[in-house]
């Protein structure tokens, strides 16, 4: 009658994947073997992650109508708020009015944890935080210029003379939830890639433990978190990167969308298997063959983000903008010339 | 209609299955024969399918040497059951979550199934499911065992399915404080 030793760990497993998240969680409280399963198995990431996307946040945050409690765009409603310095599945890392010490709230919450940080024009913060692998999150601090790095805490002093780019090694302040500290961190340099170096851009992507950065010189730094060592990725090929650009993560991983020649639209995905790098086409598009319809109104029913009204054969003469991915299917969000945000389904290519 | 065919005495059982193809006899553990449908048996279990169509079924009793034989007259009365039952409509749960298929609540007739068993005799039938290779039995079976940890306390779990406590108080305060970030609105 002892279930916890009598079934193999797979009929475990398959029974407590059964569970709702509420009692999937309590399931890790009755013995290791039980939270061994629920935690090597991510059982619990359906839970964490929320069910229905909300919104997306985008410099201020797009609410999905029809999909549960509506939040306000303007985030006011946070006690302090001045401004959002980064977001992280779900996770706001945010800066108070009264003084420069940052917080962090998730939307739903609304409570925030804080931590003390100084903001700098010099660097770029990273909020870092997966509830499919753990509840906790770190705040990494990156110099926007490589040449500035290592700026310790230690020894503020200590500069880098050489100016070689990629440096060898990268020394970052990283925050963690777990810890409540600041502690420094070295990435080190893998692979090999010399070129000539480039300020660190705000635009990255948190994807399965590894941080993509893109660099001004059209390079994107992926830090992972798991082994503490870095890589120089190259973009997509025949791609402006000052274009305008977005990185995100969607259903299969990291994607890449790119505006290209003002009316085009083309979409890559990161395909990192079999120790390979490179860029995959998932989806090209002309803009141009679409119009936009005054009054559609953005609508999601079930949480697919199909709007069909939107967007009709015709002329589209605007410009296009991004707003983000949805964060688990393949749907990208455009700013049509600052008039609407459409949702764009690009395996069905539909608005 | 012969639901009862399962319980099989040997003697009887053999004879029935001489004069009828259309059933295969199976042989628990500690020896004893069960008969149960051939169709529902291949339509329901990929091992027994697999044994039919490979002909590596015996007339005298397939040896099921990993299965009791209060496990294999479960399974066939369930088999016997599910031949005789008219299925309904699809009624897909409309399931919390992403590690779940789509799943197809069970029937009346499989809950009742699975209710009268004792806690030993449904465990035993999960891993017979298992073994067998029927993804519907163990679907009932599984969803019926979690149906009985919803809303209980570990506490209560472990009374429930006798299972040790091995966490320090220390570990288990430490675990909480992660239970309560996820379910912060208790």
């Amino acid at each position: 009658m002892a279930i916890g030793w009598e079934l193999t760990d797979d009929l475990i497993a398959d029974v407590l994947r059964r569970l709702p998240p509420r009692s999937l969680a309590v399931s890790r409280c009755v013995c290791r073997s039980w939270r061994g399963l629920v935690d090597a198995r991510r059982l619990l990431r359906a839970d964490l992650l929320p069910r229905s996307v909300g919104g997306i946040y985008s410099s201020e945050f797009f609410a999905l109508p029809a999909t549960g409690p509506s939040i306000s765009g303007h985030l006011e409603f946070i006690p302090g708020f001045f401004e959002v310095l980064d977001h992280c599945n779900g996770l706001l890392l945010l800066t108070e009015t009264s003084d420069d010490h940052a917080m962090s709230a998730t939307l739903e919450r609304g409570s925030g944890h804080g931590c003390q940080m100084e903001e700098a024009d010099d660097q770029i913060e990273c909020l870092v935080y997966d509830p499919t692998v753990s509840p906790h999150y770190k705040v990494f601090l990156i110099p926007s210029h490589p040449d500035d790095q290592p700026k310790s805490m230690l020894d503020p002093d200590m500069k880098r003379s050489d100016s070689e780019w990629p440096p060898s090694s990268y020394a970052l302040q990283v925050f963690s939830s777990t810890t409540g500290c600041w502690e420094e961190r070295s990435f080190v340099l893998e692979g090999g890639c010399s070129e000539e170096g480039g300020p660190i851009t705000d635009i990255k992507v948190y994807w399965r433990e590894a941080l993509y950065v893109l660099c001004e010189n059209g390079f994107i730094l992926r830090m992972s978190m798991k082994n503490a060592k870095y890589r120089v990725l190259p973009m997509p090929s025949d791609v402006e990167y000052r274009n305008c650009l977005s990185l995100g993560k969607s259903e299969k991983g990291v994607y890449c969308a790119f505006e290209h020649e003002c009316h085009g639209l083309r979409i890559f995905l990161l395909n990192e298997s079999c120790g390979q790098v490179r860029w995959e086409l998932k989806h090209l598009v002309d803009l141009k063959s679409f119009a936009l319809e005054d009054y559609f109104e953005w609508n999601s029913d079930d949480d697919n983000v199909l709007n069909t009204n939107a967007m009709v054969k015709g002329h589209f003469e605007g410009y296009i903008d991004f707003l983000g991915f949805h964060p688990y299917k393949e749907i990208v969000f455009l700013n049509m010339s600052l008039y609407r945000a459409v949702a764009y389904h690009w395996n069905t290519s539909k608005f | 209609m012969e639901v009862d065919k399962g319980k099989g005495e040997a003697e009887e059982t053999r004879k029935v299955a001489e004069a009828d193809r259309d059933t295969v006899t199976l042989k628990s553990s500690d020896g004893k024969l069960f008969e149960v449908s051939k169709e529902a048996a291949a339509r329901l279990s990929t091992v027994l399918a697999g044994m039919i169509a490979g002909g590596s079924i015996d007339d005298n009793g397939t040896d099921l040497k990993q299965i009791g034989s209060e496990a294999l007259e479960n399974v066939v009365d369930y088999c016997n059951k599910h031949a005789n039952s008219i299925p309904s409509a699809a009624l897909i749960s409309s399931s919390i979550s992403f590690n779940t298929a789509p799943f197809k609540e069970p029937e009346e007739w499989e809950r009742k199934f699975v209710d009268r068993l004792s806690h030993d005799a449904l465990f035993d039938l999960v891993e017979a499911a298992n073994f067998l290779g029927m993804e519907r039995l163990l679907d009932v079976t599984c969803h019926k065992i979690s149906e009985m940890m919803k809303g209980k306390s570990p506490d209560q779990i472990r009374e429930v399915f006798n299972i040790k406590n091995d966490y320090t108080k220390e570990e288990l305060e430490e675990i909480r404080q992660e239970l309560a970030w996820a379910f912060y609105d208790d």
